[in-house]
């Protein structure tokens, strides 16, 4: 008798039942298995990235010589210590010249379908180009941006190992910047692990994330990002005023149709991200969701459905990326 | 060009058109995959358009959807075309038409794209007012409980006009619509919230208005974008040129096919014509093979015809060789043609004597040499007995030559075992001088051991002269009336590799067959003279006939004792009494010269041959050197006595000089040798032949302790 027991086809017959009722139960729970009908996607736990170009990229990035007057680096303005963003409400460039549009946040940055808020870059490495160029932001001419790299003490010799060219170029220098960019994910949200069925939600943030689709955010925000992966109007029920050269994708296409027309910004890590809006003119989350409710909804949002909605969004804050814990 | 060359090069041209072949295969099979590559392409992208489709679909249909599905499909589709665009297979010219058909097919796909784009923001706005209209109805009721009816029952009108224009996309239903907000805007409340209400409520209902027409074209043109028949179009380019393509390879192939069928045949038929040519010249080969094994007079197989057979040697064959005694005078008496017509005769007659035997075969070996061959293996007195019956029967015939009736007689020597021909003619040979007309071979005949014998003789003697071992050796000559040595004979020794020495007898046959003779006399006759030349002794020399007719022995002689006339004067030449002489006249011309040199005359070993004195007289020999053969038992040979004085006697008589008694070999022999009267003693008592001359001219003779 003793030995059936031990028996490991026995174990096996005693356990079936009790796998079954586990699986039934797992689907019933809410979240797990289902998230694939949810308009939100978590962020992949592991994104593929080559490892040495992303190195060289993140010096890059730190690196304030890709400015005209060296005070500037892409990290100035997508500061990951403050969620990759820019805590003012428009960026300084060189010589302290301001900006013109809030710098959106470069974490998860390649998750969007287009870069900037108009969307004018199709991909991370077509973007680089554009601050770099910018009279305003730090303002370098390719053929600069050559001769300092060239004249690098370690940039030669560190791009010619990993792309084998005997002079860097630009491209090389994007590509690496880009590589490095794609790095900068932050997976494992609580809200992620939530879509995985790996926790629960606390009840205000479930209220929040039930009211957000049920209000028509997800309309627009949806996807990985949150957002990142349409065009939209702010202002869409009460139009707020237009004004020329606001970088929307009117002062791109010059099309009617594209007044106030903008890339719907990603709503990851928001708790992080402030001040708010294409032109940072929203300080804190109540006041961007007052306005976004106002504008694109067409109502204003009771005290209890701030609370709920913003219990929501803060769910959204990820890890760090961890390539920036790396020297 | 040869037909060799013909062949090589028609095997070259197989080997180029089929490598060719393989070559254009394997391209073929690479580009058959390069091609389904491409064509599995096509249809993936085939396949994730209208999955793009499904997506836009729902996202009309949703009032939320993930738009990343949009732009990830469209990712897809850009990566695919962009393979395809990458594809080895269409970099080909030909294909350039087909190219431009997928870069068509790229900017359809990116019109396709601005419109999806358009088409989600304008369905965000429109999903979400959907959502709002009914809901803000029912706010309506919650928050204004004194609620005008008839604001509620537009409110309704509207509710129901955004349902029905947002699910059918007709822009029928929004001149409803219109109206109702017609109503709603003329309405005026003292209430802010109500005012307030009125005015997002009409917002809404306003975006349907401004949006919906716009929102029902733009789904209707993005998926409407002739996309697909832009890639239709592609992939027909794409299949219509590879047809082309698959076409022309085909055609190179079949031809490729066609070459080398072709050369193998063009091989096929040089190698039949190569064959023709080699049968032909097996056949002329035989001929001439025919005619050299053929005897000309009389037709017979030759010695070459044997030796072909032999190659393929029959069990125990026997070989007769038959010869014709002294053909040679018969071809003198009769002249060439009667003896070839005796050869021919004879070859006819030993023909029908053996043409009832079919185990025996006739050749003619050359000159009077004639071979059967038995193969049979019978008794071994078969052939013997053969042999016999064809030597009786030649020998009873007679042969009418030019009415001349010539009787000949044939010899026959046999052998069975290889090799056949030297054996059977060492046994004829033999026939001579057993004087017996049959001879078997057999081992014992030592025939054999005599070439052998001879060859070794020969390369030893040849070795000898290169090596300087030809040694004169010096014995004494007793004068038995001065009791001193005054004379000395030279001898000639040869030492072997060995040092062992060797004496005239052991290789003087041979060295005379072998032609080393001559040789071998002008170096003896050189040492000898040089060594006496330095001293007082006469000496003796031994000269053979061969010697004396050897120009250059005689005219070196001459000049040498010409030079030293004192040498001449103590020379003795010693002829062989057994040596036939030839030519008199010659040796007598040489004795007179040598004679007016000084030079003395013996005839050696006289007694031992049948010479006859008056040969002797007509030599005017000086001296006689009795044969051993009488000397050796003269102490007891009563006869021997009678007939060494007899020869003493006469030659004192006739003039001769002197006399020598050879082979002097005991004191008992010495003294009748004295008694007798000889002049001079030679032998082992008195002194062996050495290389050096005696010390003592006065010797003591003592018998040696043997």
């Amino acid at each position: 008798m003793s030995k059936s027991h031990n028996d490991p086809a026995n174990i096996k017959r005693l356990r079936l039942p009790w796998r079954f009722f586990l699986l039934l139960g797992g689907s019933l729970l809410p979240g797990s298995t289902l998230f694939a009908m949810e308009p939100i996607q978590p962020i992949p736990q592991h994104v593929e990235y080559d490892k040495q170009k992303a190195a060289l990229g993140k010096k890059l990035f730190f690196d304030p010589i890709l400015s005209q007057d060296q005070t500037v680096s892409c990290a100035t303005c997508h500061d990951p210590k403050t969620g990759g963003a820019d805590y003012r409400a428009i960026s300084e460039g060189i010589f302290n010249r301001p900006g013109q549009m809030n710098s959106p946040t470069v974490f998860n940055s390649y998750f969007n379908f287009r870069q900037f808020w108009n969307g004018r870059a199709s991909n991370l490495a077509s973007q680089v180009s554009g601050p770099l160029h910018n009279p305003v932001e730090m303002g370098l001419t390719l053929e600069e941006v050559d001769r300092r790299l060239n004249q690098h003490p370690e940039y030669p010799r560190q791009f010619k190992s990993i792309y084998g060219k005997p002079r860097v170029n630009i491209d090389d220098m994007a590509d690496a910047i880009a590589e490095f960019e794609k790095a900068l994910y932050t997976p494992n949200a609580k809200f992620d692990r939530y879509l995985r069925g790996e926790l629960e939600l606390d009840k205000a943030a479930l209220d929040g994330y039930r009211l957000f689709k049920k209000i028509g955010c997800a309309a627009c925000h949806n996807g990985i990002n949150v957002g990142g992966n349409s065009y939209q109007y702010l202002g869409a029920v009460i139009p707020v005023k237009w004004r020329k050269d606001q970088g929307d994708l009117h002062q791109r296409t010059g099309d009617p149709f594209d007044k106030n027309r903008y890339k719907v910004p990603s709503l990851r890590n928001i708790a992080l991200t402030g001040p708010y809006l294409h032109d940072g003119s929203a300080a804190s989350l109540d006041k961007v969701l007052k306005k976004m409710a106002f504008h694109n909804l067409g109502f204003e949002l009771s005290e209890d459905q701030l609370t709920q909605l913003m219990a929501f969004l803060n769910t959204l804050t990820g890890d760090m990326p961890a390539i920036l814990d790396t020297p | 060009m040869t037909v060799t060359g013909n062949i090589y090069a028609a095997v070259i041209a197989a080997f180029f058109v089929g490598a060719l072949f393989f070559y254009t295969d394997s391209q073929t099979s690479r580009l058959l995959q390069l091609h389904s590559t491409v064509y599995d392409t096509i249809g993936d992208t085939e396949r994730l358009e209208e999955q793009l489709d499904l997506h836009l679909l729902k996202a009309s249909f949703f009032i939320y959807y993930n738009f990343d599905h949009t732009h990830s499909q469209l990712r897809k589709i850009r990566k695919r075309i962009g393979e395809i665009r990458e594809n080895a297979y269409l970099q080909d010219p030909a294909f350039a038409e087909t190219l431009a058909g997928f870069r068509q097919y790229e900017a359809k796909l990116a019109e396709k794209e601005e419109l999806i784009l358009r088409f989600a923001t304008i369905n965000s706005l429109i999903q979400n007012s959907t959502t709002h209209i009914p809901s803000l109805t029912a706010r309506y009721l919650n928050l204004f409980e004194q609620g005008d009816g008839q604001y509620i029952n537009e409110l309704s009108r509207i509710t129901s006009a955004v349902f029905l224009a947002s699910r059918s996309l007709d822009k029928d239903f929004l001149t409803e619509l219109r109206q109702g907000v017609d109503i709603l805007q003329e309405y005026h409340f003292d209430d802010d919230a109500q005012a307030r209400f009125n005015q997002v409520f009409l917002s809404h209902a306003k975006i349907f208005l401004k949006y919906l027409s716009l929102y029902g074209d733009t789904l209707q043109a993005a998926l409407e974008v002739d996309t697909r028949g832009t890639l239709h179009q592609a992939k027909h380019l794409f299949l219509e040129m590879s047809l082309n393509k698959a076409d022309q390879i085909n055609r190179i192939s079949t031809l490729l096919g066609f070459g080398f069928i072709l050369s193998i045949f063009v091989i096929i038929f040089l190698l039949m014509g190569t064959d023709r040519e080699h049968k032909k010249l097996i056949a002329l080969h035989r001929k001439l093979e025919a005619s050299a094994a053929t005897d000309t007079l009389t037709q017979l197989p030759n010695r070459f015809a044997f030796e072909a057979e032999q190659k393929t040697p029959a069990d125990h064959p026997t070989l007769v060789m038959l010869n014709i005694d002294g053909f040679k005078h018969i071809n003198d008496f009769y002249g060439t043609a009667g003896g070839d017509e005796i050869l021919t005769l004879l070859s006819k007659q030993l023909k029908s004597l053996l043409h009832t035997r079919s185990d025996s075969r006739l050749f003619r070996f050359g000159a009077d040499d004639f071979g059967v061959l038995i193969t049979t293996h019978e008794n071994q007195e078969g052939p013997l007995k053969l042999a016999q019956d064809l030597i009786n029967s030649v020998e009873r015939n007679s042969f009418d030559i030019h009415g001349h009736e010539v009787q000949i007689s044939i010899r026959a020597g046999l052998a069975s075992e290889p090799p056949l021909l030297e054996r059977a003619n060492m046994a004829l040979q033999q026939t001579k001088k057993q004087r017996n007309k049959l001879v078997r071979y057999d081992a014992s005949l030592g025939i054999e051991e005599k070439v052998v014998t001879n060859q070794r003789i020969t390369r030893l003697l040849k070795n000898a002269i290169r090596r300087n071992a030809v040694i004169p050796f010096f014995q004494p000559l007793y004068n038995n009336v001065s009791k001193r040595i005054e004379h000395y004979e030279c001898l000639m020794r040869i030492q072997d590799e060995k040092g062992q020495l060797l004496a005239p007898f052991a290789f003087m046959q041979v060295a005379k067959e072998s032609r080393i003779y001559s040789a071998l006399s002008r170096i003896m006759l050189e040492k000898c003279l040089d060594r006496f030349q330095s001293s007082h002794y006469a000496f003796s020399v031994n000269l053979a006939v061969e010697d004396i007719l050897d120009p250059e022995i005689r005219e070196y002689l001459f000049d040498r004792l010409s030079s030293d006339p004192d040498l001449g004067k103590r020379m003795t030449i010693e002829l062989l009494e057994s040596e036939e002489v030839a030519d008199y006249d010659a040796l007598k011309s040489f004795l007179s010269q040598a004679r007016s040199h000084g030079c003395h005359l013996a005839i050696d070993d006289f007694g031992a041959g049948y010479s006859s004195f008056k040969h002797i007289l007509e030599l005017e020999v000086d001296q006689l050197k009795i044969d051993a053969s009488l000397i050796r038992n003269l102490d007891s040979d009563r006869e021997a006595q009678l007939l060494v004085k007899a020869i003493v006697d006469v030659a004192r008589e006739i003039g001769i000089k002197s006399t020598v008694a050879e082979f002097v070999h005991s004191r008992a022999v010495f003294e009748r040798v004295k008694n007798l009267g000889i002049d001079y003693a030679q032998g082992y008592f008195i002194g062996k032949p050495a290389e050096d001359l005696m010390a003592d001219e006065r010797p003591v003779l003592v018998e040696e302790v043997s």
